[in-house]
């Protein structure tokens, strides 16, 4: 690489073992990061990583698993409303999200779910009828609009989400959404365990 | 046939007194109990009052409308129970199959300290002069409930729920599916939510306040304690929050779409790359915090 004019190279013997740089371009690069307090790239880190003590890397490790979570927490209600919604559709707890530039090809993302959570649900929703049997006609509409509520503001999120995958506060609404249907069904769950109906 | 005035006398007599038995049967008991023990009442349909008096012992008294109900008074290691007992059934709110059920109205006096406990299904809820911890349940009834200074629960359904503290510390947890709520005069910790019912609380003193709707409107007036935290979340309700604090409070709120506005003369941040909008901010030396997320549902944001 020091020669400038390329040089016939017949057997792959003939290539040099180790290509250096001219000139190591890292450390200027790394001054210029630090300066205008840019996080450090992942290459930067393999780069220095026998030099580097672990302690160091542990931050970004921290900031990969909470960010991960994120996704996983903000999956989960997406993902459970697809799933457990549509008893028909017992595909697995896989979604797609539209692309932000509405073209065709969307992104896949493989939601993590928790089972006591689908579990829980499935047997509240599975026994809402029965229960909402049991509870005064004007209290039962009542439920069933709320439950509606919900549902119409699940998919406003959605539809929000869908446009906005990585919005935060979307993200935190849905999952507060299903929390708060949750409460309902246990609520149901709860009052009609009462009596009959009057 | 002639009728003497004697016996239209008896017969008018005895007429009213019938009526009278057909719509309403009159019970009344009184046993001791403990001052601080536990008072459990239950009711399915009809009025349930709970009063606090100073003496150590719960009274009930109840207008029965057939002789078919009766009422249960049980007392047993600090622990009293009351409730409705329908037809031949020996269980407590347990009519037999194709019995009906009357409305039943009780009135109840606890000693002022107990823990009270109570349950119904479309019957209202009434308490006052209590001031131990209490848990307030029912499907379709109205509560209306003045509050002590401990933890207390309130659950309604459909029915609407006001509460009034009494400016003592204390942990409030309201939850309603469809019900308007609406608190006043609570200090220390609340949590409340309802999913398209209205959300109206007035806190002094406030610690840690949660309010939660989907489609609800939330009004909150507030003076926070030192280090206190408020926390609103709607999908489509709008907020409107007075929130002020001695030590001040740092301030953070965020919409998707709706419109957030503040009195204190900032302008929120609109998104760069799509909808969305956030006020940040600190009052005072920021000691406090307060939270507000909304999805579609306009915030306001004031300190007076």
């Amino acid at each position: 690489m020091n020669d400038p004019t390329p040089s016939k190279v017949d057997r792959l013997s003939e290539l040099p073992r180790d290509v250096r740089p001219p000139h190591d371009g890292w450390q200027a690069l790394e001054a210029r990061l630090r300066a205008g307090g840019m996080p450090e790239s992942e290459s930067s880190v393999q780069r220095r990583g026998t030099t580097e003590s672990a302690w160091r890397r542990r931050p970004r490790m921290m900031q990969v698993a909470i960010l991960a979570a994120v996704l996983a927490s903000a999956a989960v209600g997406i993902s459970i409303d697809r799933w457990i919604l549509s008893p028909a559709r017992q595909t697995p707890p896989v979604a797609r999200v539209p692309s932000s530039t509405g073209a065709g090809a969307g992104m896949t993302v493989a939601y993590v779910t928790d089972p006591r959570y689908l579990h829980e649900r499935e047997a509240l929703l599975r026994s809402l009828d029965a229960k909402l049997a049991t509870l005064p006609p004007p209290t039962r509409q009542k439920v069933l609009q709320s439950l509606a509520t919900i549902h119409q503001s699940m998919q406003e999120i959605q539809q929000a989400l869908g446009r906005e995958p990585g919005n935060a506060l979307l993200q935190e609404l849905l999952i507060d959404t299903y929390q708060d249907e949750m409460q309902v069904l246990s609520t149901v769950q709860q009052a009609s365990g009462g009596g009959g109906e009057t | 046939m002639r009728t003497s005035p004697f016996r239209m006398a008896i017969l008018v007599a005895s007429s009213a007194f019938a009526v009278g038995a057909a719509h309403a049967d009159n019970f009344q008991q009184q046993v001791a109990a403990d001052p601080h023990g536990e008072v459990d009442v239950s009711n399915i349909s009809g009025n349930i009052v709970i009063s606090g008096w100073d003496r150590p012992a719960v009274s009930v008294s109840a207008d029965l409308p057939r002789n078919t109900e009766r009422v249960k008074v049980t007392s047993d290691h600090g622990r009293t129970s009351v409730c409705v007992v329908y037809g031949r059934s020996q269980s407590c709110n347990s009519p037999g199959i194709g019995e009906e059920r009357g409305s039943v109205r009780l009135e109840v006096h606890v000693p002022r300290e107990s823990e009270v406990d109570v349950s119904g299904v479309s019957a209202a809820i009434r308490s006052d002069s209590v001031t131990g911890s209490q848990r307030l349940h029912t499907v379709s009834g109205s509560i209306d409930a003045q509050l002590g200074s401990g933890d207390d629960e309130v659950t309604s359904v459909s029915g609407t729920v006001t509460l009034q503290g009494s400016r003592q510390a204390g942990t409030l947890h309201v939850t309603s599916v469809s019900g308007d709520l609406s608190v006043t005069n609570v200090a220390g910790e609340l949590e409340a939510s309802t999913v398209n019912g209205t959300l109206r609380a007035t806190l002094s003193a406030a610690r840690h306040v949660r309010l939660n709707t989907t489609s609800g409107d939330i009004d909150l007036k507030a003076v926070l304690a030192s280090r206190g935290t408020v926390e609103t979340e709607t999908v489509s309700g709008s907020q409107k929050l007075t929130v002020s604090a001695h030590a001040g409070y740092s301030y953070e709120a965020k919409a998707f779409s709706g419109d957030i506005t503040d009195c204190f003369g900032q302008q929120p941040d609109k998104s760069q790359y799509g909808p969305g909008s956030r006020l940040d901010g600190t009052r005072g030396g920021g000691d406090g915090h307060v939270r507000i997320k909304s999805l579609s549902g306009d915030v306001s944001l004031c300190d007076h």
